[in-house]
């Protein structure tokens, strides 16, 4: 093994640079997900950083080395994203409360009504000619429905009449506007729209506002206007000053009344609101009673899919692993294009043959036997139907893994089975099947955990369907995970996270106890490879 | 001695690294800042990472790849005419609203999107969209598109294209197209016996809401109710009422008849109707392009009616403008003032096919198809946009299929995604 610090100045450098570039990209990605996603992610990672360059640098962390970087990607990958889904499943992040707090709250505080007396004013607005544009200041030149003209600014209150004789502003244009105010000068509206549309004119009792842009007069429109709501900070409550209606904050909405009176402000804001997700997953009806028969048909599936996939590709594997078959290659390349053809694709051409109205496979049973399987409608014979395209989408992979396996049985004991007696039989069911399981067995168990987690199949070929009643979103061949889709997809509110979130613990819990379980049937496993 | 060497040369590494990758971000905001201070009207290079968020004083919009040319030509004659720099960025139409979504809270979204009058009600309601004053000019446009472009009172967008479904027929097969559900069941039976078709009629996909609005309604049933100011009402299901009972009823005696199949997915139905084997589907424009090339001698009529005339969906394409945006008052006088304009209008119309929201255009262009469509829109409802959508895809799919397959009785399966589709919108957060 090359040991850096040791060897050499050219292998230190060589050492540095990569772990320099490593630091590079660290650094990076904790600036980015820091800022963008939570400063907690962002110090964790840099924190790890740190760890990882001690570890690297110090000769007497030297056993720590190789498991450093595997710890940081089991923290990026799978503990940070599991700590997160548990926090969002314990709020109400979703459709309709995707801001925070003071993200509404801000937009609440620029929300204006148009009082009864209004006044509109068309406003031309000025500038004072500064090097840097973003430091400039404004007034405003205001021109009421009558042609009564005013001069106003954003600190000083109240508004200024012009008479209309008034010459101290010197050359007017087409329109009567002055070209300049004393030092400030005419400028084009459109540029400084953003500053301007956060200005306020002071004109007691009432604000003045630029409402909106009128391209065509280079102007603004100004209006009287009032705050809709204001906030008291030490109530926590919104005062609609229309309407009078306090509202106050409830599970990430400020509410008002009860019962049939109950109103809501929009938008609503991200909140904690405590076991309510998962108490639904338990209490809810139309979510908990399809939950079990989902989960069994989810093993079935699991398993199923993968005892078929096996067998099928096993028997393959067996035949063509026989010398005396001709055209080896042949079949086996014939063999593997279920695997080489794109998944989806294979997927869709099934739904197609399978088509109970027009679908060739109908046709000809309806034509040769008079019947024409409903295999998409019928709840029993459209699990059959996933399970053999699945089967069919998979056999291949597991056909080669057990011809490697099977290459891998030294000949001679076979030869001294014959001698012993044993027939083929006895020979496949003692000898090649648990010494092929041994090889492939924790293959068997990576496709158990894919297949239970195989959307794809289940929404390619049949969306879940046939459903199970017109009163759950739940189909009789959908898996945890798609219903677990349709319920987070199909809310009143669009798209629900946290409720989501919390059907994932659930789903996490079961897959946590089949994983364990998996171990422990590998273990076994290890002991037959021991005795054998 | 070794060691101090070693952290020393670390140390250097490590410094050398921060300042390279802090550069780069200051070199990104340098060429943000000086992309929005540009004086000089030019649609500014697109050199910010991906999604382009929105910079004061400069405008920027999402669009989609088909709209992109027309959009940034508009662009390029506004920054020309008012001085203000327009960047464009495409993606797809549907990751507009999942990037908008995403980026408008964190800050990093646009002034302007293209979108979809069923977005709204998300979007909204995330408190994403400004409201748009369309002052008098709201009389241009067609009123099915500004009511879909109204949310709680207020006009969220300015509309560009309407579109609903409306019923091809093949001419060949049906000289005259039957204008009642009864009229339709005789003719597909007689086609179907006389083996002139396979099929004599399908909706745009077997069991979908979507087309099957316009036999929901044809018999005064429906989704929704409609509140004082004509939107859609969340807490009036209409699943269930009389009327969409009678239209289940009707579409179950079709299946039994044999008119209507399970199964007859999209492509099915698409690949029977361009090889003359459906006599009548119901789709829309977007099929036009197909069926022309196919050469079959087409139609194009109203969805026929039950009790009363059948309202198609209508799904209403437009702009709107983001509330989080730097340049509020700048992206509504654009889209209020510069796009809805007959100039620009009708370039949108030439560059992408389609009925046209903006009256002056629509009575303008003459050809037969979109008056055909147009005739179908007339009588249409928007395609809601209230959140609430969201749950009635899945139930009333069901329901609908569950009738296709034989599964459940019409008005079992109205009734029981009515009841569910209450219980979720009582349970709305």
């Amino acid at each position: 093994m090359i040991r850096f610090g040791q060897s050499s100045l050219r292998a230190l450098f060589f050492k540095l640079a990569i772990l320099a570039v490593v630091d590079a990209f660290a650094i990076q990605l904790s600036i980015t997900l820091g800022t963008r996603i939570g400063a907690a992610l962002g110090i964790a990672i840099a924190v790890f950083t740190i760890i990882v360059n001690i570890v690297f640098l110090d000769e007497r962390l030297y056993p720590w080395r190789w498991i450093s970087p595997a710890l940081a990607g089991m923290f990026l990958l799978v503990v940070y994203p599991m700590a997160y889904s548990v926090t969002v499943a314990f709020t109400n992040r979703g459709d309709g409360h995707t801001l925070t707090k003071q993200q509404v709250l801000g937009q609440w505080e620029a929300t204006y009504f148009t009082p009864d007396n209004a006044e509109i004013y068309k406003a031309y607005i000025f500038a004072r000619p500064v090097a840097d544009p973003q430091q400039s200041d404004f007034r405003f030149w205001l021109v009421d429905p009558d042609g009564k003209t005013f001069i106003a600014s954003s600190d000083v209150t109240g508004l200024q009449a012009v008479p209309a004789n008034d010459t101290t502003y010197g050359a007017r244009d087409s329109k009567d506007v002055p070209n300049a105010l004393g030092e400030f000068v005419r400028i084009t509206p459109q540029r400084y729209s953003t500053r301007l549309a956060g200005l306020t004119i002071q004109n007691p009792p009432h604000l003045i506002k630029l409402t909106k842009l009128l391209l065509l007069d280079q102007a603004f429109q100004a209006q009287t206007q009032e705050h809709v709501y204001v906030y008291d900070s030490a109530k926590n409550e919104v005062t609609d000053q229309q309407t009078n209606k306090v509202y106050r904050e409830e599970r990430g909405n400020f509410v008002t009344g009860t019962g049939a009176d109950r109103e809501i402000l929009v938008p609503g804001f991200e909140a904690y609101i405590g076991f309510d997700n998962l108490l639904r997953v338990v209490l809810d009806a139309n979510v908990r009673d399809p939950f079990w028969r989902i989960f069994a048909w989810t093993v079935v599936f699991a398993v199923s899919t993968v005892v078929t996939q096996f067998a099928l590709g096993l028997l393959f594997a067996l035949v063509l692993n026989s010398p005396d078959l001709p055209l080896r290659p042949l079949w086996r390349s014939l063999l593997i294009i279920p695997y080489a053809v794109p998944f989806w694709l294979g997927a869709e051409v099934w739904r197609g043959l399978l088509n109970p109205s027009y679908g060739p496979i109908n046709l000809m049973l309806k034509n040769l036997i008079g019947i024409s399987p409903q295999w998409f409608s019928d709840p029993g014979l459209a699990k059959l139907m996933i399970l053999f395209v699945n089967m069919y989408l998979g056999f291949s992979y597991m056909m080669l893994i057990s011809l490697g396996a099977l290459q891998s049985i030294p000949h001679d004991i076979y030869e001294a089975a014959v001698i012993d007696g044993a027939n083929d039989i006895q020979r496949f069911r003692f000898m090649t099947l648990p010494l092929i399981l041994v090889a492939v067995g924790p293959l068997l168990i990576a496709s158990f955990a894919f297949n239970f987690n195989n959307f794809t199949i289940i929404e390619l070929l049949n969306n879940g369907g046939p459903p199970m009643s017109a009163a759950s979103v739940a189909g009789h061949t959908d898996i945890l995970l798609s219903y677990t889709y349709r319920l987070a997809f199909s809310g009143a509110q669009g798209a629900d996270y946290g409720f989501a979130a919390a059907v994932g613990m659930f789903i996490f819990v079961i897959v946590a106890t089949l994983t364990f379980l998996n171990f422990r049937f590998t273990g076994a496993l290890e002991k037959v490879a021991e005795n054998g | 001695m070794k060691s101090i060497f070693k952290i020393t040369l670390f140390l250097a590494a490590v410094a050398l690294m921060a300042v390279l990758s802090v550069s780069n971000h200051i070199a990104t905001s340098v060429v943000t800042a000086a992309t929005a201070d540009a004086s000089a009207a030019t649609v500014a290079p697109t050199v910010t990472p991906t999604p382009l968020p929105s910079v004061e004083g400069t405008l920027t919009i999402w669009v989609n790849p088909e709209r992109q040319a027309i959009i940034e030509a508009a662009g390029k004659d506004f920054s020309a005419k008012y001085n203000v720099p327009v960047r464009v960025q495409t993606m797809n139409f549907g990751d507009i609203r999942t990037n908008f979504n995403i980026a408008a809270p964190a800050g990093n979204g646009p002034d302007i999107i293209a979108g979809a009058n069923d977005w709204i009600g998300e979007l909204y309601s995330n408190g994403l969209l400004a409201t748009v004053d369309l002052a008098d000019k709201v009389k241009s446009f067609d009123p099915v598109a500004v009511q879909a472009f109204t949310y709680d009172g207020k006009t969220v967008g300015v509309p560009y294209q309407v579109e609903a479904v409306a019923m091809f027929y093949n001419k060949d097969l049906v000289p005259t197209p039957p204008t009642t559900w009864d009229e339709t069941q005789a003719v597909a039976t007689k086609l179907q016996a006389d083996k002139k078709a396979d099929q004599g009629f399908a909706f745009t996909v077997t069991g979908e809401l979507y087309g099957h609005y316009g036999l929901l309604t044809s018999y005064g049933g429906g989704v929704f109710g409609r509140d004082a100011q004509g939107g859609y009402d969340a807490k009036q299901v209409i699943m269930d009422n009389a009327g969409s009972i009678q239209a289940a009823t009707e579409l179950d005696k079709l299946v039994k008849a044999g008119v209507l199949k399970d199964g007859v997915t999209y492509d099915v139905a698409k690949d029977l109707f361009l090889k003359g084997r459906l006599a009548m589907w119901v789709n829309g424009p977007w099929e036009l392009d197909n069926i022309r090339k196919s050469g079959i001698n087409f139609g194009i009529a109203v969805i026929p009616a039950g009790t009363e005339k059948a309202h198609p969906f209508v799904g209403v394409q437009g702009f709107m403008v983001s509330k989080l945006s730097k340049n509020a008052l700048l992206a509504q006088a654009f889209v209020s003032e510069f796009l809805a304009t007959d100039d620009t209008m009708l370039k949108l119309y030439q560059a992408q096919f389609g009925v046209p929201a903006w009256l002056p255009t629509r009575t303008k262009v003459t050809n037969p198809d979109i008056d055909a469509f147009s005739a179908s829109i007339a009588n249409g409802d928007p395609l809601p946009g209230i959140p609430a959508m969201a749950s009635v895809w899945t139930l009333s799919n069901n329901a609908l299929n569950l009738v296709y397959q034989q599964k459940a009785a019409p008005d079992a399966a109205m009734k029981d995604a009515s009841a569910s589709l209450r219980d979720l919108i009582a349970k709305a957060k």
